[in-house]
């Protein structure tokens, strides 16, 4: 197992290099000027020109390239930001646990609520329990979130007063709201995967076989059923969290968190090379984490998946 | 054999004869669809101590139903028991409470089923699911469910030391053996075993049919073999009912029913086996296909695939006659088969 880790941790470097070649070159392409978008419309194109090679736009592509690779692996430096000449790495540092915070929180409040939910609906297959799981997460999937954002701030910051509508000065209450309103997309979908992969699950026939030996049925569920019927729920859940790693972009705008997906839609408006590139890098290697540890999970969850990591150690059963 | 065996066994007090299960009019059905499958019609049978039932039917004649229905281990939905009675030890089971049946299944009456390789379930270790069973129903603790499966698991031929191992580490057979490990932890007074050898190699099904056989004996079980190979009967039965579309429709003593065999359904069974003796080139199968459970054909659910079907047999519910003595069969022409 701890072989495998390494090895899996391994592969994260190869994967951050080609990332970030990628995204150098489409960057590269994309249209827009740095210089005009700094220095605004009325400059000169004297002004431009200096502009340009201050920040070593008028390198050719592998030369560029080049000097960004070479600080990337030789000084772990991201380079400077062009709009406030800030350390890439420190603005993503400083923002990044607040995406982490509300990444994290809304899929604990997704799965906390979710999976039970799920259960419930499964169990009562076709009565009235699981009607009404189905019609919350039909909901769940169909509100945008930005207007339940809204809502939540009309209810509970307009209305009752009770939490602070927008910014972070609040500490974690300030984080209650838009992990609330974050949660309901990946709620409604990990109720969904649940209900149905319980579904399936529970006419197995090793649920007959807990059941004939005398066991209660709320262990049958819960021990026997709900590991077997976790892998399907264990991938969106952790999908959902890598992709919310990324910066959930409308609750972040709604609720005026400065965090990554804020930060990495202003860099990529302002041709902020830089700060783009670092973002995309840096997200490519916590996704890489985060897939990492949705492996992990699959193997604590089911022995079969823990003993393909482990080959060499393998027995296999002789006849 | 070890000792804990040993003294489970003599403090069951020898009782054969007195009858353990009864079972009364049991029927079941199916709803799929809008549509109703009566999959067990009106099933009457006795099982006295120590003795083996064979239920012998096609795949799909409602031998499982049945055996799922004692224990009340059906899916509901889509099955229902919708009449009759299952007294166990003078105690009717269908009306038992739910905490009362959860103190049966696994302690009294427990079960081995017919896939071994679905059985299990894949996430625990076989050690855990068969402490399930001592924790459940002895109240023991880890150290001493340890103890005891570890000698339930050399019993039936597995190495004490794989106790920690999961399911897909073993192969069929051996996971066959478990599961009878599981479902004879207890010491239970009825075993149902569920087709135990049809998703097996053959190699491998005598000797799992040989284990059990032996382990049944020890233990001085009842037993309800259920199979469709007329072979298994032979080997392990005292009683043998045949099953057709839901329906009991025949019963008697092993040597009655392959002496004797009555009803045009169990020849044709018995006629379909190959012989060794003569030169037959082909098999003798039934005619036709099983009746459609959600539309039976009436009177005798056999009748369009009967050679001696005649206008009688196609209306009314055919009774169960006594042919010989303790030998019942439900057909009209029981009386003349004889001859035939």
């Amino acid at each position: 197992m701890g072989r495998y880790i390494i090895k899996r941790l391994l592969m994260i470097i190869p994967v951050a290099i080609g990332v970030t070649v990628l995204i150098f070159t489409i960057m590269y392409f994309t249209p827009g000027d740095p210089a005009t978008i700094i220095l605004g419309s009325n400059a000169s194109a004297e002004q431009l020109k200096q502009k340009n090679a201050e920040l070593g736009l008028d390198k050719g592509y592998v030369q560029r390239l080049a000097d960004y690779m070479g600080n990337l692996i030789l000084k772990q430096d991201l380079g400077k930001s062009y709009m406030n000449n800030r350390s890439v790495s420190g603005d993503i540092m400083e923002r990044f646990p607040r995406t982490l915070t509300i990444a994290f929180f809304s899929i604990l409040i997704a799965i906390v609520i979710g999976i039970p939910l799920g259960i419930a609906a499964a169990v009562n297959h076709y009565k009235w329990q699981d009607s009404v799981a189905m019609i919350v997460a039909l909901f769940g999937v169909s509100m945008p979130g930005f207007w339940v954002a809204l809502m939540l701030v009309l209810l509970f910051a307009l209305k009752l007063a009770l939490l602070p509508a927008m910014g972070i000065g609040d500490g974690l209450r300030s984080y209650i709201l838009p992990c609330i309103a974050c949660s309901f997309g990946g709620l409604a979908t990990i109720a969904r995967q649940t209900r149905s992969s319980m579904l399936e699950v529970i006419r197995a026939d090793y649920i007959v076989t807990a059941r004939a030996k005398g066991q209660v049925e709320r262990v049958v569920i819960y021990k026997h059923a709900l590991r077997n019927a976790l892998i399907p729920v264990v991938t969106d859940a952790v999908t959902s969290f890598g992709l919310m790693l990324g910066g959930a972009l409308v609750i972040e705008t709604v609720f005026s968190i400065p965090g990554l997906g804020v930060y990495m839609v202003t860099a990529i408006n302002s041709r902020d090379y830089p700060a783009i590139q670092g973002a995309v890098v840096f997200m490519s290697i916590v996704f890489s984490l985060v897939m990492l540890l949705m492996d992990l999970i699959y193997a604590f969850v089911d022995p079969r998946i823990k003993s393909q990591y482990q080959k060499s150690k393998r027995r296999i059963g002789d006849a | 054999m070890n000792e804990a065996l040993d003294s489970k066994k003599e403090t069951r007090p020898e009782t054969e004869g007195e009858t353990l299960l009864s079972v009364r009019d049991l029927q079941v059905i199916y709803t799929a669809s809008g549509q109703v499958i009566r999959a067990v019609n009106g099933v009457s049978f006795d099982l006295k101590k120590g003795q083996t039932l064979g239920l012998v039917g096609e795949t799909g004649a409602g031998k499982t139903t049945i055996a799922k229905s004692i224990l009340r281990i059906l899916p509901d939905p889509p099955a229902k028991i919708v009449g009759g009675e299952v007294h166990f030890e003078g105690e009717d089971l269908l009306k038992a409470p739910v905490k009362r049946m959860g103190e049966i299944r696994g302690k009294k009456i427990s079960m081995v089923f017919q896939d071994p390789m679905t059985a299990l379930n894949p996430v625990l270790t076989i050690g855990e699911q068969i402490e399930e069973v001592y924790k459940l129903h002895e109240k023991l603790n880890h150290q001493k469910a340890a103890e005891k499966i570890a000698e339930m698991l050399e019993m039936v031929g597995i190495p004490s030391e794989r106790y920690n191992e999961y399911p897909h580490q073993f192969s069929g057979g051996m996971k066959q053996r478990i599961v009878i490990a599981m479902a004879l932890s207890c010491n239970p007074d009825l075993l149902l075993a569920d087709e135990p050898t049809t998703a097996l190699d053959v190699t491998i099904q005598a000797q799992i049919l040989d284990m059990i056989y032996r382990l049944k004996q020890e233990h001085k079980m009842s037993m309800i073999m259920i199979t469709h190979d007329l072979g298994v009967i032979a080997e392990v039965c005292d009683e043998v009912a045949i099953v057709y579309a839901g329906e009991i429709i025949e019963k008697g003593s092993k040597e009655e029913i392959f002496d004797f065999p009555t009803h045009p359904y169990t020849r044709g069974l018995f006629n379909s086996l190959p012989s060794l003796n003569s030169d037959e080139t082909r098999l003798k199968p039934i005619p036709g296909m099983p009746p459609d459970a959600s539309d039976l054909p009436k009177g005798c659910h056999f009748n369009p695939r009967c050679a001696y079907a005649t206008e009688e047999c196609r209306s009314g519910r055919i009774e169960m006659t006594e042919v010989r003595p303790g030998h019942y069969c439900r057909c009209i022409h029981a009386a003349d088969m004889e001859a035939k």
